[in-house]
């Protein structure tokens, strides 16, 4: 019972953190017209940092084998840096 | 066996079956690729895709967004009921998931008429070809997932419910909802955010 207690208390407090990165990331995209270049990766960094907590959490890899959770991490960093580099590059031409 | 050992010995086991983990990686890898392409295009005509991207609506964006993590929410604490020998609460979370997905798809069909009411087609430009693109294949995505929910719904209030085959299968339908919401957070940062 406490041990359900306390996952479903970290459930809804994993939700709420989600709820307010969402709020910050749109914050972030309404502030200007002309998003810089930084602004924009901010965005892309908390959008698959709360991919991370959906799949941790949510997905429970966080009690998976650790390989799926490297392996989770690995295509979360390739993923992030391709995305990044193509809006980077993309402001920069 | 072998797995069944290991999990014992280490705690720590695959949620649902191998099969969805597959799937979900396939889906992941394929979306990548969807979004790495409208990145690369998108250098080649900045200005059209920041003046289309100006007319989308961040609010129903961010709505939705909300609105499926709610109901990823839902579905984790109606999976935690089961396994906490709580199976009497999982109908109800269930109901509530399906029903915020059920949202998410009134929230679109609304964006998606006040776009076609101005004449934004997927043919008007590029910009709105990969918004159509990529909101409709995930709407297919939302649409599969409450058909599963709602199985899921119906086998958690049958006699099965606390069966380890059932809770396998609910555990594998719930991790296909939080994909969908994975899926969404990605493409409300992509579209609706960052310009």
């Amino acid at each position: 019972m406490i041990v359900s207690k306390q996952t479903n208390a970290r459930l809804i407090w994993v939700w709420a953190g989600l709820v307010v990165a969402t709020l910050v990331s749109q914050g972030i995209g309404s502030d200007s017209a002309g998003m810089g270049i930084a602004a924009g990766i901010a965005v892309l960094a908390i959008a698959y940092a709360k991919v991370r907590f959906v799949m941790r959490e949510f997905m429970e890899l966080r009690n998976a084998p650790k390989a799926m959770g490297y392996a989770a991490d690995a295509w979360l960093c390739l993923s992030m840096v391709l995305l990044g580099g193509l809006y980077a590059w993309g402001g920069a031409i | 066996m072998n797995d069944a050992k290991s999990a014992t010995r280490t705690g720590r086991r695959i949620p649902g079956e191998p099969g969805i983990w597959f799937l979900l990686t396939g889906d992941l890898f394929v979306f990548t690729t969807f979004f790495s392409t409208y990145l690369y295009y998108r250098a080649f005509d900045a200005e059209t895709y920041a003046l289309s991207q100006a007319n989308l609506s961040p609010a129903f964006g961010t709505i939705n967004t909300i609105v499926l993590l709610t109901s990823s929410l839902l579905a984790a604490l109606a999976v935690e009921a089961i396994r906490q020998g709580h199976s009497e609460k999982s109908p109800r979370l269930f109901a509530g998931a399906i029903a915020t997905g059920v949202l998410f798809v009134v929230v679109k069909a609304f964006e998606w008429s006040a776009k076609i009411e101005t004449g934004i087609y997927p043919t008007t430009n590029e910009f709105y070809m990969y918004y159509y693109m990529f909101t409709g294949i995930h709407l297919i995505h939302v649409l599969a997932g409450i058909g599963l929910l709602m199985l899921v719904f119906r086998d958690a209030q049958g006699p099965s419910v606390n069966e380890p085959e059932t809770v396998r299968w609910i555990e594998v339908a719930a991790t296909f909802w939080h994909l969908v919401d994975l899926l969404w957070i990605i493409i409300f940062a992509l579209l609706y955010v960052v310009h």
